[in-house]
């Protein structure tokens, strides 16, 4: 009998019973920003292009520490500028890192972390460090996060174009003069028209109520804008960026974004590291300092009713590509160094005054190399102990049988901290237990209250 | 008792939708829709699909009737295109999209098409070199191969380089030359008649010494232009006046040049301010030709400056473009995982005893050793990297010109030789060895897998991504390709007319290895060097066995070591492969394809099982509860912004027809163009780095950007309506203007109007039209207007699954529902509402 079932019956059948997949596939998911409880943190992710001198901010050595490694000072390090100014816990810390000695209580610094031992490359290693996916080339930390907590719609700011997920052409950075204009009506005359029930007006409708939910936010939006202008003052267009984000994010604007601090030519410096290197890392540390201080003198959405700041509610983590060599490459500067790197965490629920991992400088007298190698022979990540969650001491590593190393039994974990690490416990706070761009794995306990 | 019959429902559903009965078939109105867009990117006219209607009388008619219409629309230059616009997206390269930026339409004829802009000068060099090579009637290798594209902006720039020395030093003094050999009694006309002249000149003016020419040198008349000595044709086609502006002998200049290899060194040559003789030496050519190494399409600016990230970017992208070779990079760990790899190589073990001063630094582990590291450093001998850097290192040498293309000798130039490699569809390393690197181009254009890598390409544009090819399609569609040597019309002629183009029977099919197939690809990637591990690609899978029974034997045992090692049937946990660093993860379409496939029998490319059921029982067996659930779910048929069977309409398909079905034409006539080229990224575009879209299907943010360009658009029509109308407007006004079908077509008003001004000629249209309200019409005039307005913006006779629940009576129950409201029951008005509710529906954005 329901063989002679037409076709339209059919597929009115199917419809009652939630079957056409073809349909269903564009209606719309069921909004859940309420109930879900990723929804209310929200996340910023800061590159320095160029690769970062970690030694020059959160990752440094004293005089003495290198003197003891038998280095000379002019053979190590080429500059003054990159021996420790401070002492902070189990490190030291750098020149660049000064803005930030105010702030070092909010701030949660991962040093030790390995990268792409097969790359030196810019682009794939700056991936891997903003996302924690190793191979595929470019992929977007905050897209896969999104759909991780199942809010595909999250409205993601990429080059700080206030819409969706933008092209990964890294060449065409929007100009942050385009980007003030959020003034355009959301009227929409003919909406009552899609008032039904049918495929068609269901997902349009969500998208207009959506816009008019905008239209406040865009006044908010558009307030933190002038307000980012004068308390975070650059001339700096790309760190100007950092700024649209953050009143993007703190309007509820963008639920996530990421933007790049620094280009490539600002901290790449295989020649001319003295000259540019310090300048323009602390340039980026002086705004991320002034971001802080923002941060916590302003209501989320600009609501004096708000118990929460946007620092309460915003996740920052910067990062960079890798560090640079201790070694110097040439006279004048430092090569890639793609065997530690280090990350910044601030805002959010990070457990500010933290330090985690340990990288480690080897004298020049304990390698059999020879110079041409010395320049990313020396200073590598140490590996973490993820049951005490601290760096692995010297007897962990001589009663470490190899083929354990990378996996975990009983109270045996140790592995090297890689930005998946960092990536999956961010991932975790923010209630995804699974994201696509890396697999399961340890997480780093200390990084979220 | 409710959940009992609804889970009736269910499972008579998914039995109907498995059934092979319930297959989508386009209707002939709904096929001319898609093959307009596809070829196009715009809809048919309604012409066109009066036309069609007549054509329907039999099914030669029809056949016949879409053969035309192919053709027809292969000559449109939105045809050229649509065609760089999918070639964009393949080679990965920016759309600019100028042209549709300003298309214009044509209201002439009373007929509403899109016009090509006029001005198409901002058109991308690609563009334009895709409509010559299609009005030229190139075949796809000459377009990919031959670079004759480039030729044309070439040659015109090589004769304006000829034509200004030509003016600057030589039209007086060869004009004297034909002047005297003309006094002298010669005849001048003939190619044969100028060639004796030039012979007789060159008896007595021999040129192998720089002393004896007068080229440069003196003001005696010459037939040269500079040094167009090495080129006697050219010389003798100046002689007839090929320079001079308006002559007929300019074609044949164009195609002499056409035979030219490389222009630029021919124009350098020919206008060289050095006198050169005849018989150049070696040297000089050499030194030139070491640079013109083939680089096919890389020799355009636009793709070649996208590959240049790093040296193997372009010879990368060469084997995928050319070949379709992923060339994905891989790099496994030896032994291990990722973490040991890097700990043996930083902190050696065996080194850990001896260095006792270690502590002195700090509590660290120990130091490496010089042999650690240079063992892990040159990555190209290690065999994971060699299945790539085999076949990117020969061809990097060509692309970064690092070859020596000619060596020269006493004699002449000397052969070189120029080995290549790339993978077949088995996944087999196949070498090449070319004798001269110069026949590399048309070497490959005759590899099967060149042959089947791009007839599939058309597969994919025409057909679909999502439909395989079985492999008796495959061989037919490479002869298609073949016989008809690689005509782009004859491919799509061909493909549109297939039951695929417009039947969606295979999804209801089971699922075979060809679907499978390319996740197998992936592990192969990596796998391919390992000779301990089958390859994948062919089946049965077997470690090289000779003899069938072998073969089967290890298969069904490779399989199941598969489903083990994937744990495609378990959870999240225990994957043992892809490995962590691989990359990639088996996703969960591809896992359940691959259960559906295993369940299915494994099906091999011809359909035929390659396991029993009782192997099959037992690699499915370990599955969790659930699974098999997914694996049994009908497959899917979503409409996508990717190249599927069922499309979304694009960003620029979107920007062509929008401006053809809502009349905003006006003192400012606004588009939507620009809006949405700015927002193309999120609406299908690909991510130039993954070549896949940012989003497969409609998203909020897709939704919002078309929302807000509909509204805009609406509005503007809207409020011109009126504005617009012609004053006193009466039926022949109606019929005249070219304006007025537009407008009164998309509101679905034309027929009222017609009526109106029928029975009151003398009373002004719309002032009777704007007293009127909706709520005064019956539900046969109501349903007329909104049938009326999908019959202009969508088609007549459309197929979507959305049109079976009745669009116009849903439409009809909308405007109903918001004209209840007085201030909004106003016809006009009313009218907009059922626009913009059919330009939301499926019915418009799907095709």
């Amino acid at each position: 009998m329901m063989k002679n079932m037409d076709r339209r019956q059919f597929i009115q059948a199917a419809i009652n019973s939630g079957l056409l997949f073809s349909l269903s596939s564009i209606l719309p998911k069921p909004a859940l920003a309420q109930q879900d409880p990723g929804a209310e943190k929200l996340l910023l992710v800061l590159r320095f292009n160029g690769a970062w001198d970690t030694l020059m901010a959160m990752d440094a050595r004293t005089k003495e520490y290198l003197n003891a490694a038998n280095f000379s000072t002019s053979e190590f390090l080429a500059f003054d500028d990159r021996t420790s100014i401070k002492q902070y816990k189990d490190a030291q810390l750098g020149i660049s890192m000064k803005p930030l000695f105010e702030y070092l209580d909010d701030i949660c610094i991962i040093n030790g972390v390995m990268m792409n031992m097969k790359s030196s490359a810019h682009e794939t290693n700056r991936e891997y460090m903003s996302s924690g996916n190793l191979l595929t080339g470019t992929t977007f930390f905050p897209f896969a996060l999104a759909q991780a907590i199942q809010q595909p719609d999250f409205r993601i700011g990429y080059h700080m174009e206030y819409e969706t997920l933008h092209s990964g052409n890294y060449a065409n950075i929007a100009p942050t003069k385009n980007l003030n204009s959020f003034t355009e009506s959301v009227d929409d005359p003919f909406e009552s028209v899609l008032d039904d029930e049918t495929t068609a007006a269901s997902m349009q409708k969500r998208v207009i109520s959506q816009t008019r939910k905008d239209k406040d936010t865009i006044v908010i939006l558009n307030k933190l804008i002038d307000m980012t202008k004068t308390s975070l003052v650059t001339n700096n267009s790309q760190i100007q960026q950092a700024s649209l984000a953050l009143a993007g994010l703190g309007s509820g604007y963008l639920k996530m974004a990421q933007v790049d601090m620094t280009r490539d030519s600002d901290l790449d410096t295989h020649f001319d590291h003295q000259s540019t290197h310090k300048t323009k890392l602390t340039e980026g540390f002086d705004h991320l300092a002034k971001m802080i201080k923002f941060m916590k003198e302003t209501p989320y959405r600009l609501d004096p009713s708000s118990q929460k700041t946007l620092f309460d509610m915003i996740t920052v983590v910067v990062t960079s590509e890798f560090a640079r060599t201790a070694y110097p490459e040439n006279e004048l500067g430092t090569a890639h160094n793609q065997y530690t790197n280090s990350c910044l965490l601030f805002g959010g629920n990070v457990n500010g005054g933290t330090l985690i991992g340990r990288s480690h400088i080897y004298k020049k007298s304990e390698l059999s190399l020879p110079n041409s190698e010395m320049t990313n022979g020396l200073y590598h990540a140490t590996p973490f102990n993820f049951y005490t969650q601290k760096p692995m001491t010297k007897e962990e590593h001589s009663s470490t049988a190899i083929e354990t190393f990378g996996t975990c039994k009983g109270n045996k974990c140790f592995d090297y901290i890689y930005p998946e690490t960092i990536w999956r416990t961010v991932a975790q706070n923010f209630g995804a237990n699974s994201v696509s761009t890396f697999s399961a794995g340890p997480v780093l306990k200390n990084l979220f209250k | 008792m409710g959940s009992k019959s609804g889970l009736v429902i269910i499972a008579i559903a998914i039995a109907l939708f498995q059934s092979k009965s319930y297959g989508l078939e386009l209707t002939p109105e709904a096929k001319l829709r898609k093959i307009s867009y596809q070829m196009r990117g715009f809809p048919p006219t309604p012409q066109e699909f009066a036309a069609l209607e007549k054509a329907k009388e039999s099914a030669s008619s029809l056949n016949i009737f879409f053969r035309g219409k192919v053709e027809d629309y292969y000559k449109s230059p939105w045809t050229a295109s649509k065609l760089t616009e999918r070639l964009f997206e393949d080679w990965r390269i920016e759309n600019p999209g100028t042209p549709l930026n300003e298309a214009l339409i044509d209201q002439k004829d009373s007929v509403i098409h899109l016009n090509y802009p006029p001005s198409s000068a901002n058109d991308t060099a690609l563009i334009k070199v895709m409509q010559t090579a299609l009005a030229n009637g190139d075949s796809w290798d000459q377009i990919l191969i031959s670079n004759s594209f480039l030729k044309v902006t070439e040659i015109s720039s090589t004769i304006q380089k000829i034509r200004q020395v030509y003016e600057s030093y030589g039209q007086s003094r060869i004009k004297a030359f034909k002047d005297s050999a003309i006094s002298a009694g010669k005849k001048m006309d003939t190619t044969e008649e100028i060639q004796a002249v030039l012979d007789a000149y060159l008896k007595e003016n021999p040129l192998d010494s720089p002393t004896q020419n007068s080229i440069f040198t003196s003001n005696s008349p010459t037939p040269f232009v500079r040094n167009s000595h090495l080129d006697m044709k050219l010389t003798i086609l100046i002689l007839q006046g090929a320079l001079e502006f308006g002559s007929t002998k300019y074609n044949d200049l164009v195609a002499h040049l056409r035979q030219v290899k490389d222009l630029n060194y021919y124009s350098s040559q020919i206008t060289s301010s050095q006198f050169i003789p005849p018989n150049q030496t070696a040297a000089t050519i050499a030194n030139a030709s070491n640079k013109e190494l083939p680089q096919m399409i890389f020799s355009l600016n636009d793709v070649s400056s996208r590959y240049k990230k790093t040296i193997y970017s372009k010879a990368a992208a060469f084997f995928r473009i050319y070949l379709c070779d992923d060339m994905q990079p891989v790099a496994l760990p030896n032994g291990g995982s990722k973490s040991q790899e890097a700990f043996k190589y930083i902190h050696n073990p065996q080194s850990a005893v001896s260095t006792s001063s270690a502590a002195a630094v700090g509590d660290a582990p120990p130091p490496p050793q010089s042999a650690t590291v240079s063992n892990v450093k040159p990555q190209h001998v290690q065999q994971q990297c060699l299945g790539c850097h085999i076949k990117l290192d020969p061809m990097e040498s060509i692309f970064n010109k690092k070859f020596d293309r000619l060596s020269f000798t006493a004699t002449g130039p000397k052969q070189s030789v120029f080995n290549f490699s790339y993978d077949d569809y088995n996944g087999r390393t196949i070498t090449i060895s070319a004798k001269n690197v110069d026949e590399l181009p048309a070497l490959i254009s005759k590899q099967p897998q060149y042959i089947r890598c791009q007839s599939e390409k058309f597969w994919n544009w025409l057909i679909g991504t999502d439909v395989p090819l079985s492999p008796k399609q495959r061989d037919e569609l490479e002869k298609v390709y073949v016989v008809n040597e690689s005509k782009p019309l004859e491919i799509i002629k061909y493909l549109t007319s297939l039951k695929l183009f417009s039947s969606d029977s295979f999804l209801s099919e089971p699922k075979q290895f060809n679907n499978v197939r390319p996740i197998f690809q992936k592990c192969h990637g990596c796998h391919k060097s390992d000779p301990t591990i089958p390859s994948l690609l062919e089946i049965p899978f077997n470690f090289n066995r000779t003899t069938q029974a072998e073969k089967i034997a290890d298969h069904s045992e490779i399989l199941t070591s598969v489903v083990k090692l994937t744990n495609i049937l378990g959870d999240q946990k225990g994957i043992k492969m892809p490995t962590k660093d691989a990359g990639w993860k088996i996703s969960d379409t591809e896992r359940s394809t691959l259960i559906k496939w295993i369940a299915d029998g494994a099906k091999d490319e011809n359909g035929i099982d390659t396991i029993t059921t009782e192997q099959k029982n037992k690699i499915l067996a370990p599955a969790k509860p659930g699974i098999m659930d997914i694996a049994n779910r009908p497959s899917l048929l979503v409409p996508t912004l990717r190249p599927t069977w069922q499309r979304l309409l694009t960003y620029s398909e979107l920007i062509k027809t929008l401006p053809l079905k809502i009349d905003s034409s006006g003192s400012n006539p606004s588009t939507c163009a620009s809006e949405l080229l700015s927002k193309k990224y999120m609406l299908g575009h690909p991510d130039l780095y993954t070549a896949r879209p940012v989003s497969e299907l409609l998203d909020n943010a897709y939704r919002e950007s078309y929302r807000k360009c509909i509204v805009r658009l609406l509005k503007q029509s809207q409020t011109l309506f009126a504005t617009n109308l012609p004053p006193n407007l009466t039926e022949l006004g109606v019929l005249n203007n070219p304006a007025v079908p537009l407008r009164m077509q998309s509101t679905g008003l034309y027929s009222l109007a017609i009526q109106i001004a029928k029975e009151t000629p003398s009373e002004n249209l719309y002032s009777i039209i704007s007293k009127l309200k909706w709520s005064d019409l019956n539900e046969g005039q109501k349903l007329k207007i909104v049938q009326q307005q999908i019959d202009f913006v969508v088609g007549p006779n459309i197929n979507h699954i959305e049109t079976e629940i009745d669009l116009a009576k849903n439409i009809v129950k909308a405007v109903d529902r918001v004209t209840a409201n007085q201030s909004k029951n106003e016809l006009i008005s009313a009218s907009y509402f059922s626009l913009y509710y059919i330009l939301n529906s499926n019915s418009f954005l799907v095709y």
